[in-house]
């Protein structure tokens, strides 16, 4: 492990996840009294669990060395097989962006504010190892920031998206790195073992595609709080234990939607940047305006949750290059070059679900959402879906506004069903 | 993973070929070594005048060991041909060109052959390299036997695969030129060492034999030809087995059976379509496809993807994670999709 | 009696409109100030007057703007996007392209041919493109918006400003100035900067739909003028282009009494 220098780590700001008085005074408020607050607005009672647990904090107590990730391009696969236990790091709280600020200053991403921010609560001496996907230019550049804070393995990818001109080299980097994890672990898994990883992740799937689909016909049920929370949840927690907090929302959310009946509200498509808790500003304000989210095409959601791993051949290589194609050959993430996937996405959801329109979320200062907006934008006109851009970050002065913007946006859905 | 419809049918398809075609000629059988016209197929009994097999030299490598031509008479052992009695009926159609372009039979002979063949293919395109040739199977299992011993596969750049099309182009150009040449009458001498010359090579030769538990004739020594044929045959045999351990059907490019099937694959009944607005270009349909193919992935419309190189396994739908983003069809109507 | 009122709290001022079968009879504008709900009762209670009718007369108040929660007495409450293009297709009976400069925000609201909204883009978070701007650089020049469009109308070569940020564009007119610059070049580089900004947001929108102007900005000719030759579409200003959105609210409420009765 690497000697931490002082610049990054501040001893005076050790605080545990929300009783900061810095905190109260910026209107943020701690962890348990926003889990409290959503679970308050819960109709399901299986999600209590659910809120405890997210109150916590993302940083697990567990005997396991920590395997910090970032994105969802890292295949936790390969890092449970390794006897790991994988944490997404990605995180919005706004504590921690301020913190992060004052790390590295200037006009960058929230987003990436937050997950520097993070060693003031010295989650990186926590953690064992980080790994870093070289995905934008915020999450690659960190990389050396952070390395005195942490050990930190940056996996390269290339640019291109595409299966054809890059499915080797993601095949090469996965071996590579599974090949450092083996050697740092000192473990030999055998390719049944990951299989069986691979299967728990599509077992996850299974339960997560029909929470999906019933949030799409009855997101007053199941509303955007607890689908987001139930999603972050897998952040920190392996998806045996997931689907033991999973199941039984989803079998209370069949009961409920059994005994009654859907009030004809809009249902949109969510799309843009991730939305993660406990930054659940713009959630609130669509909810409160009665602008219910029917789909979502999140990586904090969606985009991690949503897709088998399909192993056809399965050697090892093989099975490591099956783990490549649904994690980085399938992600939707901007940083990449995948001209129109992302508007192919969009239509597809809005035209399966039957959803009204397209509430586009993007965090100031970030490029690959922000051309893509305009693309998608140009996209949804041409098909005649409504769209809706909402740029923000985790500060709650913008709340006005983005009501200002949500209430015309649901006028203009009114307004095309009549 | 998750449940393989598609494949579990394929293999019992596959299963049930190899049995139909090394054992099934039994069921058309009237009695074995006579000359007596089968009762089921009188149309297709062999022509007069034909010319007969018992001239060949014995011991050529076209006839399994032993003293009898058996390559006229009935399987076990013979999935190239189904021939109660000398009459005109073949599985393999490289086989059966190759047989009446030497021995220039009318083609009111050939008619009811040729039309079942073209109707077959129709509609169903290339599967028969999918589901029913015994060589694919045993290819296959080969596959399996890889994948248990944890090799890795090798796979090849498109300008390999579009090299061995050519070539077998090559190849199936070059055996009916022989062919036919040994069936111009001056030169009917050379027949009893170059007839068929692309099923003296062929891989399936020296593999079939051994479903019905016949020694197929390894080697023939006896003269310069038949040495070269010996060579050539244990040359194809060893680069068609060693790919199985680095590739997937490899030979299938090569391969002249499938080549003259491959052109009934645009048009045929069997189509498999995909909806591109639901791809979401993880790109495991090109990934699974053991021919290597790649317009499933490629392709931005709706529209059918079978290529010439399409065995019809059906992988790809099978391993799509996205239900409803590809599906097949039976002339435009929808028999399966790809779930999860 | 077919009175209703609209009443447009913004963050600057708030203007409210009477109208009788939809015609405008009375409007009244003040600041806004600390104590929005206050000023709120006090410029509904002045427009009232001035109509010659009593409170209790009103069939529906409607409230919109920044502030439209926050107005107890309201009836209804529409958002000021649905506020313009009411009144824009009320007006034009047509669809068209609102666009709407306000001291704090600039809107640009597409309208339909059945007067409803189909699409909308908001600037409300830089300064540049709206009214902010142009009483910042009036300041710098030491006038006022007035001041600023007559200075503007006697250019005829105009400075280009670059920056895209108004502080920074702040820092260039002062240099400019210093560089002896003339002060009417600089008021029309000014108009042509904000100008430029909006257009950029107009050139989102289709331009088959008529291009009409809202808000305060909109009584600035050379504002106008601007935005005419940079986004190459023609526009024509709404009649009292400061009411429009308050006009708006109160035929929300018009044609909500119409739905009850």
């Amino acid at each position: 492990m690497m000697k931490k220098q002082e610049g990054i780590k501040s001893s005076h700001h050790k605080i545990p996840w929300g009783s900061s008085v810095k905190e109260l005074q910026n209107g943020i408020i701690d962890y348990s009294t926003v889990a409290a607050r959503y679970a308050d607005k819960s109709a399901l009672l299986a999600m209590k669990k659910v809120y405890e647990i997210a109150a916590e904090g993302p940083v697990p107590s567990t005997s396991q060395p920590l395997v910090g990730c970032l994105c969802n391009l890292v295949p936790e696969e390969l890092v449970r097989v390794c006897g790991g236990r994988p944490l997404r790091l990605c995180t919005e709280d706004g504590m921690c962006a301020k913190d992060g600020d004052e790390i590295i200053p200037g006009d960058v991403c929230p987003l990436i504010k937050a997950i520097c921010g993070l060693a003031r609560k010295d989650v990186f001496e926590r953690l064992d190892l980080l790994v870093i996907p070289a995905a934008c230019e915020g999450k690659s550049q960190i990389s050396e920031i952070l390395s005195p804070a942490c050990q930190i393995y940056l996996l390269d990818l290339p640019r291109s998206n595409d299966y054809l001109k890059s499915a080797n080299a993601w095949e090469k980097n996965l071996a590579e790195f599974y090949r450092f994890m083996r050697n740092r672990y000192n473990v030999k898994p055998s390719r049944r073992e990951l299989m069986r990883e691979c299967r728990s992740t599509n077992a996850r799937t299974k339960v997560f595609r029909e929470l999906y689909q019933v949030r799409s016909e009855r997101p007053d049920i199941l509303n955007s709080f607890d689908y987001f929370t139930l999603s972050y949840l897998s952040f920190f927690h392996p998806p045996e234990s997931w689907l033991s907090l999973a199941l039984p929302v989803l079998q209370e959310t069949f009961r409920a939607a059994e005994n009654s009946v859907f009030p004809g509200l809009r249902r949109v498509l969510l799309a843009g940047a991730p939305i993660i808790f406990p930054n659940y500003k713009l959630l609130e304000v669509l909810e409160n305006a009665g602008c219910l989210i029917g789909a979502d095409m999140l990586c904090s959601a969606y985009g991690r949750l949503y897709d088998p791993v399909e192993v056809d051949e399965d050697t090892e290589r093989g099975i490591i290059r099956a783990l490549a194609l649904r994690y980085i050959g399938g992600s939707l993430c901007p940083c990449f070059v995948n001209s129109g996937k992302l508007n192919d996405a969009a239509i597809n959801l809005v035209r399966e679900y039957g959803l009204d329109g397209v509430v586009y979320h993007n965090l100031r200062l970030c490029q690959p959402y922000d051309i893509r907006l305009t693309m998608m934008r140009q996209a949804t006109k041409k098909e005649n879906i409504p769209f809706l851009s909402i740029k923000t970050d985790f500060g709650q002065e913008d709340i006005g506004q983005l009501k200002t913007r949500v209430e015309a946006f649901l006028e203009v859905l009114t307004a095309q069903n009549k | 993973m998750r449940t393989k419809r598609i494949s579990i049918t394929r293999r019992i398809v596959q299963v049930i070929s190899i049995i139909l075609l090394v054992y099934g000629g039994y069921l058309f059988k009237t009695k074995q070594g006579t000359d007596a016209q089968t009762k089921f197929f009188p149309a297709l009994s062999a022509p007069q005048g034909a010319t007969s097999t018992a001239s060949f030299k014995k011991g050529s490598i076209l006839w399994p060991s032993g003293d009898t031509p058996v390559l006229e008479n009935y399987p076990p052992g013979l999935v190239c041909r189904f021939n109660p009695n000398g009459g005109m009926f073949k599985a393999c159609i490289v086989h059966f060109f190759s047989e009446n372009l030497t021995w220039r039979t009318h083609i009111k002979y050939l008619l009811p052959h040729i039309t079942l063949f073209v109707l077959l293919c129709f509609l169903l395109g290339r599967m028969w390299c999918g589901w029913v040739c015994p060589i694919g199977s045993v290819g296959d299992f080969l596959t399996a036997l890889r994948r248990r011993m944890n090799l890795s596969l090798k796979r090849f750049p498109n300008g390999f695969h579009r090299g061995l099309r050519i070539s077998s182009y090559g190849l199936l150009g070059i055996s009916c030129a022989i062919s036919a040449f040994i069936g111009i009458p001056s030169f009917a001498r050379y027949q009893c060492y170059f007839f068929l010359p692309y099923c003296q090579v062929c891989p399936a030769r020296l593999i079939c034999p051994m479903f019905g538990f016949i020694k197929p004739n390894w080697k023939d020594f006896s003269v310069l030809v038949s040495s070269v044929f010996t060579i050539l045959a244990w040359v194809v045999l060893g680069l068609f087995v060693a790919a199985f351990f680095f590739g997937r059907r490899v030979w299938c490019h090569l391969c002249p059976v499938g080549l003259i099937n491959s052109w009934f694959n645009w048009g045929c009944g069997v189509e498999l379509r995909k909806n591109s607005i639901k791809c979401i270009k993880c790109g495991s349909c090109a990934d699974a496809c053991p021919m290597g193919l790649t317009r499933m992935y490629k392709t931005d419309r709706n529209e059918i993807y079978t290529e010439s190189g399409c065995i019809m396994c059906m992988r790809c739908v099978e391993v799509c994670p996205r239900k409803g983003c590809l599906s097949v069809h039976f002339f435009k109507k929808k028999i399966t999709q790809s779930h999860f | 009696m077919n009175y209703t009122a609209g009443i447009d709290i913004g963050s600057v001022t708030t203007k409210c409109v009477v109208t009788r079968d939809s015609e405008i009879v009375a409007k009244a504008i003040a600041r806004t100030g600390v104590d929005s709900e206050k000023v709120a009762c006090a410029v509904l209670a002045e427009t009232v007057e001035c109509a010659g009718i009593r409170e209790s007369d009103l069939a529906v108040i409607v409230s919109t703007g920044y502030g439209r929660r926050i107005f107890k007495r309201a009836t209804a409450v529409i958002t000021e996007i649905s506020a313009a293009g009411n009144a824009a297709y009320h007006i034009l009976r047509d669809g068209c392209l609102v666009i709407d400069v306000g001291g704090q925000d600039t809107k640009i609201i597409e309208v339909n041919a059945s007067g409803d909204i189909s699409d909308f883009l908001m600037n409300d978070k830089c300064a540049a493109g709206t009214g902010r701007f142009l009483e910042m650089m009036a300041g710098v020049l030491e006038t006022d918006l007035e001041g600023l469009s007559q200075l503007a109308r006697e250019s005829s070569n105009p400075v280009a400003i670059n920056a895209t940020c108004s502080v920074f564009a702040e820092s260039e007119v002062v240099s400019l100035i210093a560089h002896a610059a003339g002060k009417e070049d600089i008021a029309k580089g000014i108009f042509n900067a904000i100008g430029s900004r909006i257009a950029g947001m107009i050139a989102q929108f289709s331009a088959r739909n008529k291009a009409v102007f809202c808000g305060g900005g909109a009584k600035s000719e050379a504002l106008k003028q601007s935005i005419e030759a940079l986004s190459g579409r023609k526009i024509t200003v709404l009649p009292e282009p400061q009411f429009v959105v308050a006009f708006g609210a109160a035929l929300k409420g018009a044609s909500i009494k119409k739905e009850s009765t």
